[in-house]
C-alpha cells in the first residue's frame, strides 16, 4: 500500500472513530444493564446478608463517598480521609517504581555485563508474588505510608525493567544507525531517540505495572493500616457491615477503571505516532 | 588531486563469517564529484557505506575523509538511508526531525529555525513543516530525510538507494532534486543504486563492485553534459552507449562469478 492510500485510510478511520463512541455504548450497555438487573432481582428474591441488592450498594456508595458539600466537590469526609491516602500512595509508589524501572532497565540494556549479572535477580523478582513480601516491607519500612509506597514500587518495577530493557535492545538497527549518523549528543540520543524507539515495550510494561500497583495497594491496606479504602473494607467487614464492604469494593473497582482509563488516554496521546499509522493499515 | 573521500584497501568480515564481505576496496572521490556505486546484490554496498560513514569499523584498510581517518560518524558526512520509514523519527514532525541534530549540536534557536526552514524549502517542503512522517507520501518523507542531512551542512552526502522505495514518477522527481541540490551546494555525493539508468543519468563516475570478497571491478567515467534532463539526456546516443556498456559490464561480472562459484 502506498503512503497516499494510507493517508486516505487514516482519514477514513478517523471519521469512523468519531462516530464510534455511541456505537460502543450501544454494544456494551445492554449486557451491563442486564447484569445489574439480574443482580438486583436475585438479591431481592433470595435475601442473604452477604449479597445485598445492587441499588442498596449504590445508595450506600453515594452516602459513603459522595455525600460531601459542594466546597469539597461533593466528596465526603470519608473520601478525603480514606480514599485520598490510598490514591496518593498508589500514585507515588507507581511513579517511583516506573522511574526506577526505566532507569534499571536502561542500565541493563546499555551495560550487557550488568544485564547478564542482574538477569537471575530480575527473573526472581518477576516470578516472586509480591504480596508475599508485604511482611518484609513492613518490617523494613514500618506500618506507615513509606512501607506501602515501597511495597507498590517493588511490585510495579519488574514489568517496567523487562519492558525497557527489551525495548532498548530490540530497537530497529536502521533507526539506530540513522540516529548515530546524525551525531546526536548522548543525552539527546537516549532521551529523544532510544527511549521513544523503545516506548511501545516500555508502555506495555507500564500498563502491567499499573494493574499490579492497584492490586498491591489493596493487599497492603487489608493487611495493616489505619486509613485507606482497604482499611475501610476490613473494618466494615469486622463490624458485619456488608453494605459498607461492598461500597468499598465498588470504589476500588472504580479506582481500577479510572487508573486504566487515564493510562489509555495518556498512551493514545504519547503513542499517537505508532497507533495512527498502524490503524490505517488494518 | 583534491580527494574528499579516500577508501584504502578497505576490508570487512562479519564475525564468524567464512570469508570477507568486502575484500579489498580502493577508490577515491574528488571534491564536488557525483559518484555512483553499483554492484550485484550481496556485494556489501550498504556495508561499504557504513564503513565510509563511520557507522561500522572496517576489519582492514582505512577510509580518509578530507585526509583524516574516520573511526566514528562525522559531521562532515550526511547519510540518507533507503528506508525513510525507519530512518525518520515518526514521533517528531518534519521540522523537528530536521531540528533534532541541530539542537543537539547546541546551535541557537534562531539559527536552528533558519536552517530548518532553508533545508525544508530547498527540498520543496515549505508549508509541510508541522506534518508527521506518517502523514506524508513516501517521496515527501525521503525529502525530509534529505533535508535533515542537508541542514547539518555536510561536505559529503552519502545516499543508500534513496529512490528504491518510491514509485517511478516520484523517483525521477527525487533524482532531479538531488542533482539540483548537488549543483547548488557543491556537496560531494556518493550514491548507491541498483538502477543502471539512474547511475548513468546522475553520475560523473560509476564505481562497479564485484561479488564478495568485494573489490572494485571497474570504474566508468560518465561525460554526459550537464545540466542533465530526464528526457533529453536519456534520449541521446551517448546515454544509450553508456547504459549498454554498464549493463554489459555487470552481466560479465555476474557470469564470471557464476563460473567461479
Amino acid at each position: 500500500m502506498t503512503t497516499q492510500t494510507q493517508l486516505i485510510a487514516t482519514q477514513a478511520k478517523q471519521k469512523k472513530k468519531r462516530s464510534s463512541p455511541l456505537g460502543k455504548v450501544a454494544i456494551r450497555l445492554p449486557a451491563l444493564v442486564i447484569a445489574i438487573l439480574l443482580w438486583q432481582l436475585a438479591a431481592t428474591a433470595f435475601s442473604t446478608p452477604f449479597f445485598p441488592p445492587f441499588f442498596s450498594i449504590v445508595a450506600r456508595f453515594q452516602e459513603d463517598w459522595l455525600s460531601g458539600p459542594a466546597t469539597q466537590l461533593f466528596l465526603s469526609d470519608a473520601f478525603y480521609t480514606n480514599a485520598l491516602p490510598t490514591i496518593g500512595r498508589l500514585a507515588i509508589g507507581w511513579i517511583l517504581g516506573a522511574l526506577l524501572g526505566v532507569t534499571i532497565g536502561s542500565l541493563i540494556a546499555y551495560l550487557p555485563r550488568l544485564g547478564a549479572a542482574l538477569e537471575p535477580l530480575v527473573r526472581f523478582g518477576m516470578s516472586l508474588p509480591t504480596p508475599a513480601l508485604l511482611p518484609l516491607a513492613i518490617a523494613f519500612f514500618g506500618l506507615d505510608a513509606g512501607g506501602k509506597i515501597f511495597f507498590i514500587a517493588l511490585g510495579a518495577i519488574w514489568p517496567v525493567i523487562v519492558g525497557t530493557a527489551a525495548g532498548l535492545r530490540g530497537a530497529d538497527p536502521v533507526a539506530v544507525s540513522s540516529a548515530r549518523s546524525l551525531n546526536l549528543s548522548p543525552a539527546t540520543l537516549f532521551l529523544r531517540v532510544r527511549i521513544p524507539l523503545a516506548s511501545p515495550q516500555i508502555m506495555a510494561g507500564l500498563r502491567v505495572s499499573v494493574n499490579a500497583a492497584v492490586l498491591l495497594i489493596i493487599v497492603a491496606e487489608l493487611y495493616a493500616t489505619t486509613t485507606g479504602i482497604g482499611f475501610m473494607i476490613v473494618s466494615a467487614q469486622r463490624n458485619f457491615d456488608v453494605l459498607g464492604t461492598w461500597s468499598g469494593v465498588f470504589l476500588l473497582a472504580l479506582l481500577g477503571i479510572v487508573c486504566n482509563g487515564l493510562f489509555v488516554l495518556v498512551e493514545r496521546r504519547v503513542m499517537r505516532w505508532q497507533i495512527i499509522p498502524r490503524e490505517a493499515q488494518k | 588531486m583534491n580527494y574528499v573521500i579516500e577508501v584504502q584497501h578497505l576490508a570487512f568480515r562479519y564475525p564468524n563469517a567464512p570469508q570477507d564481505t568486502l575484500g579489498d576496496i580502493d577508490f577515491a572521490v574528488r571534491q564536488g564529484e557525483f559518484v555512483s556505486v553499483v554492484g550485484p546484490s550481496g556485494a556489501g554496498k550498504t556495508t561499504l557505506l557504513n564503513c565510509i560513514s563511520g557507522l561500522t569499523r572496517p576489519t582492514g584498510g582505512a577510509v580518509l575523509v578530507e585526509g583524516e581517518a574516520i573511526t566514528a560518524p562525522s559531521s562532515k558526512i550526511g547519510i540518507v538511508f533507503q528506508d525513510y520509514s525507519r530512518s525518520l523519527f515518526p514521533w517528531l514532525t518534519a521540522e523537528k526531525n530536521v531540528a533534532l541534530p541541530l539542537r543537539s549540536r547546541g546551535l541557537g534557536a534562531e539559527e536552528i529555525a533558519a536552517r530548518v526552514a532553508e533545508a525544508l524549502a530547498s527540498v520543496g517542503l515549505a508549508g509541510q513543516e508541522k506534518k508527521y512522517p506518517w502523514e506524508m507520501s513516501g517521496g515527501m518523507q525521503q525529502r525530509v530525510a534529505i533535508a535533515r542531512a542537508l541542514a547539518l551542512e555536510p561536505h559529503v552526502l552519502i545516499m543508500d538507494e534513496p529512490m528504491a522505495s518510491v514509485d517511478a514518477q516520484t523517483r525521477s522527481d527525487l533524482e532531479d532534486l538531488v542533482l539540483k541540490i548537488w549543483a547548488e551546494r557543491g556537496v560531494t555525493v556518493i550514491l548507491v543504486t541498483h538502477d543502471i539508468d539512474e547511475a548513468v543519468y546522475m553520475s560523473d563516475r560509476i564505481v562497479i563492485l564485484s561479488t564478495p570478497p568485494t573489490a572494485v571491478y571497474h570504474t566508468m567515467e560518465i561525460d554526459l553534459s550537464r545540466p542533465r534532463h530526464q528526457l533529453q539526456t536519456k534520449d541521446t546516443a551517448e546515454f544509450g552507449h553508456l547504459r549498454a556498456r554498464l549493463f554489459t559490464e555487470i552481466r560479465e561480472l555476474r557470469e564470471r562469478s557464476a563460473l567461479n562459484a
